[in-house]
């Protein structure tokens, strides 16, 4: 299995107002069986439309083979996840929150 | 104002009394029992609706009177006030008060009097600590109109959100909704739900294709849970359901009334005006498609309201529907029509009388007899109420007088459901009062006083009712001391109601109770109390053609025993004639008839058996004209035990009597009690048995007292 793995950083807004621009960029980081390292650094805002692009790319990173990680999530889109209960690798963050 | 409608008016009244009755029973019912649900309900809704019809007729006194009970009522109701002897204590006079004042608006006086706004400010005083421990957010208090009960309780929801694919484009940001969700509560646990995402080629990233299973914790209502999705309720998926039904189906089961499968949901707070609408809007579109489906089906598939909670709901409805059937069983009439139609059927009796005599023959005939005899039965049966209600308001009496006298007595009701004539039950009323406080009153002992006696601290009053024989027997029976035989009977003859030395049985000794001479204050205690306004009770009771008795067991108690007939209207008569006249003796007091002996003609009396049987030659009383016929009869009549005969010139026989009233020119008339019209059209007089001979007898005294022979004067001017 060749293990491929590219990364990615977002940057400022990851919203509906910039959904439609990062989405195609994302995917073309996306190839078989890689798996992309997304930084969530520079994320200074996200909303709900954020939020599914993140979820959409991993799943269509899985579907070819690979997967998606999400790493150095800022604050603003920690506070995001929370409150979904999604911990900062979006995975469901179990209990209460 | 809207009073110028009398006639709402007055079915106001009569409504308000009739809630004013089943709040205070309500009340009496919840002091045996605090916990019980429908009654608490019971009691609540007749406030509400005291409040909401004293409304409509700007009675405002009674609508900010009512509102404080009903509020209070309502904290009872959601279990934040607990029921307790002191707080039935308080409400009863507040039900009391109530009472006067809608007596007092019946009489035209809408304003309250200065003693009653006193009265009413002094009771909402006492109300008042009992509101407060409450502890009720002000604005409920405030808002009372508002029926949706929001106990400030955390409530776990299970929140299904599926937003619609325009709203990130229209601005709207669920993750910005779920976190004022937030803000109401707690979310327990909320997930993603990304299974409608697409393949990346077909994704749209400005569509929302994301759904939320949320559960949340709050102590807000459903209705404000709702309101966060308000801007995005247009084309998304929102659905709110309860996770512990238990307390909706709870509360739906102990819901008032109510028609509509919605309203119930809908109040329980399980279900919100939104979803329904929107639950009705799917209902008509499916209609439409061709198939008729029921609202709850609907209401469950959109998974608005979980299974659990329609079927309760659907139930409650039923129960409704139940008791709305059963309210139309009974129907209010006004009492003139009743009066009226049971008039016609008299008339339709004397008629068919009539044609009875000409035609004994035909088999038409006949059935037209039994048919008639049929809607007699039928009318009188519209006359007719369950003793029932009346018994009932002596848990008042007797819960009042004992607090009063510091006894314990404990009331059983039995036979309530015995049927007798309203007006009958309406004029009994009073006399069983006085039965019943005289009981209380003189008959139990205080709790020291049985102690002593072995006897339980508890006494027993109990009131039973049944029919026998075509009469209702009342029965007022206690565990008390009982009546004293030898000190009436010392009294009595004291008195010079009876001769020193007589003999007489235990029956006849207690019937000296109801003599007038007992009814002085002086012999209360020294006789049981039981002297007290007797003789009024029994010609109370003897004014409805009843009787009256006592059956007691010193030191055990005693029992007594009112016995009255089934209707005031028709009689079955026994029809003799004297002379050219007819007369009606009643029926039941006539034991035999008997052959006037005719060596018996110059004296006052003959032998029955053996046995001194004293006679009325009603020809003679009456003075009628016209020789006596030559074989005369007698008609023996039994009066308290005692029987006298009457002396007559024929028998007709039995004869169903339509009493008319004699009218006021001779209300003084003692010894005939109405008259009525023959098949013949002749008038026959009724004979009052009971008078008849006690009038005759004290005639007879006076005659021998003057020894001079009173011919026909005494004839009807003074019987």
């Amino acid at each position: 299995m060749n293990h491929d793995t590219r990364a990615v950083e977002l940057r400022d807004e990851l919203t509906i107002q910039t959904a439609a621009v990062e989405f195609p960029r994302l995917l073309a980081a996306l190839d078989k069986n890689a798996t992309v390292r997304v930084g969530l650094a520079g994320v200074t805002e996200m909303d709900t439309a954020g939020l599914q692009l993140l979820l959409a790319v991993r799943r269509e990173a899985r579907r070819l083979g690979g997967d998606a990680e999400f790493h150095d999530a800022s604050d603003a889109v920690r506070a995001a996840l929370a409150i979904v209960h999604l911990d900062d690798k979006l995975r469901p963050a179990g209990g209460a929150g | 104002m809207a009073f110028d409608d009398d006639e709402a008016l007055d079915t106001f009244i009569t409504e308000a009394r009739e809630l004013l009755e089943s709040l205070e029973g309500g009340l009496l019912q919840l002091e045996a029992d605090p916990d019980d649900v429908e009654t608490i309900n019971a009691i609540f809704r007749s406030a509400h609706t005291l409040k909401g019809s004293s409304g409509l007729f700007g009675l405002d006194h009674l609508v900010g009177f009512a509102h404080v009970m009903e509020t209070l009522l309502g904290h009872v109701r959601e279990g934040t006030v607990r029921v307790t002897p002191e707080l039935i204590s308080i409400l009863l006079p507040c039900a009391d008060h109530i009472h006067r004042y809608v007596e007092g608006v019946a009489e035209g006086r809408i304003e309250p009097s200065a003693a009653e706004v006193a009265e009413s400010e002094a009771l909402l005083a006492r109300l008042a600590p009992f509101d407060s421990v409450a502890e009720v957010p002000a604005e409920t208090a405030a808002a009372p109109s508002d029926e949706t009960p929001e106990a400030a309780v955390p409530r776990a929801w299970n929140l299904r959100l599926r937003f619609g694919p325009d709203c990130l484009r229209n601005g709207m940001d669920p993750l910005a909704l779920l976190r004022y969700l937030g803000s109401l509560g707690t979310i327990e646990r909320i997930t993603v739900d990304d299974s409608a995402l697409p393949g990346a080629s077909d994704m749209d990233p400005e569509t929302s294709y994301l759904a939320f299973e949320a559960e949340l914790s709050t102590e807000a209502p459903k209705s404000e849970i709702e309101s966060v999705f308000d801007f995005v309720r247009e084309d998304s998926d929102i659905r709110i359901v309860p996770r512990d039904q238990d307390e909706f189906i709870g509360r739906i089961a102990s819901m008032p009334d109510r028609d509509r499968l919605g309203d119930v949901l809908q109040e329980s707070g399980a279900v919100t005006p939104g979803e329904i609408d929107e639950a009705l809007r799917i209902q008509r579109e499916r209609t439409r498609a061709g198939g008729t489906v029921p609202i709850g089906q609907v209401l469950i598939e959109q998974g608005i309201a979980p299974p659990a909670v329609v079927e309760a709901a659907l139930r409650r409805q039923l129960r409704t529907a139940d008791s709305r059937s059963s309210d139309t069983q009974t129907i209010r009439i006004d009492a003139g029509r009743l009066d009226r139609l049971i008039d016609l059927v008299g008339e339709l009796v004397i008629a068919q009388a009539g044609v009875g005599v000409h035609d004994r023959l035909s088999e038409a005939q006949s059935q037209v007899t039994r048919l008639i005899d049929e809607v007699r039965h039928s009318a009188l049966a519209l006359r007719m109420v369950p003793i029932g209600l009346t018994l009932r308001r002596f848990e008042r009496v007797v819960r009042d007088v004992c607090v009063d006298l510091g006894k314990e007595v404990h009331l059983t009701i039995t036979g309530g459901d015995a049927e007798m004539d309203k007006a009958l039950v309406e004029r009994i009323s009073d006399p069983l009062t006085h039965l019943v406080r005289n009981s209380l009153d003189h008959g139990i002992e205080s709790p020291d006083d049985r102690r002593r006696m072995g006897k339980p601290a508890r006494g027993q009053l109990r009131l039973n009712a049944y029919h026998d024989a075509g009469s209702i027997v009342i029965e007022v029976s206690d565990d008390g001391r009982g009546l004293d035989r030898d000190r009436i009977l010392a009294k009595a003859v004291d008195r010079g109601l009876v001769p020193a030395g007589a003999m007489l049985t235990d029956h006849e000794v207690f019937d000296l109770v109801f003599e007038p001479g007992f009814s002085t204050a002086e012999t209360v205690s020294s006789l049981s109390g039981r002297g007290v306004g007797m003789d009024v009770v029994r010609r109370n009771v003897a004014a409805l053609r009843g009787n009256i008795e006592v059956d007691s067991v010193r030191g055990q108690g005693a029992t007594i025993r009112i016995r009255l007939p089934l209707t005031l209207a028709i009689i079955d008569g026994f029809l003799v004639e004297v002379g050219s006249s007819s007369f009606i003796v009643p029926l039941d007091r006539v034991t035999e008839c008997v052959e006037f002996p005719a060596d018996d003609r110059d004296h006052d009396h003959m032998n029955l058996r053996g046995e001194v049987l004293p006679f009325i030659r009603l020809h003679q009383l009456f003075g009628l004209d016209g020789e006596d016929a030559r074989r005369q009869s007698v008609v023996v009549v039994e009066q308290s035990g005692q029987r006298t005969g009457l002396v007559v010139d024929a028998l007709l026989g039995e004869f169903q009597t339509v009493i008319k009233p004699l009218g006021p020119l001779f209300s003084e008339l003692k010894c005939v009690s109405g008259s009525t019209i023959l098949g013949n059209g002749d008038v026959a007089l009724i004979l009052d048995v009971g008078p008849l001979i006690t009038e005759y007898a004290d005639l007879e005294r006076t005659r021998y007292a003057t020894s001079g022979y009173p011919g026909r004067r005494m004839a009807a001017t003074r019987c």
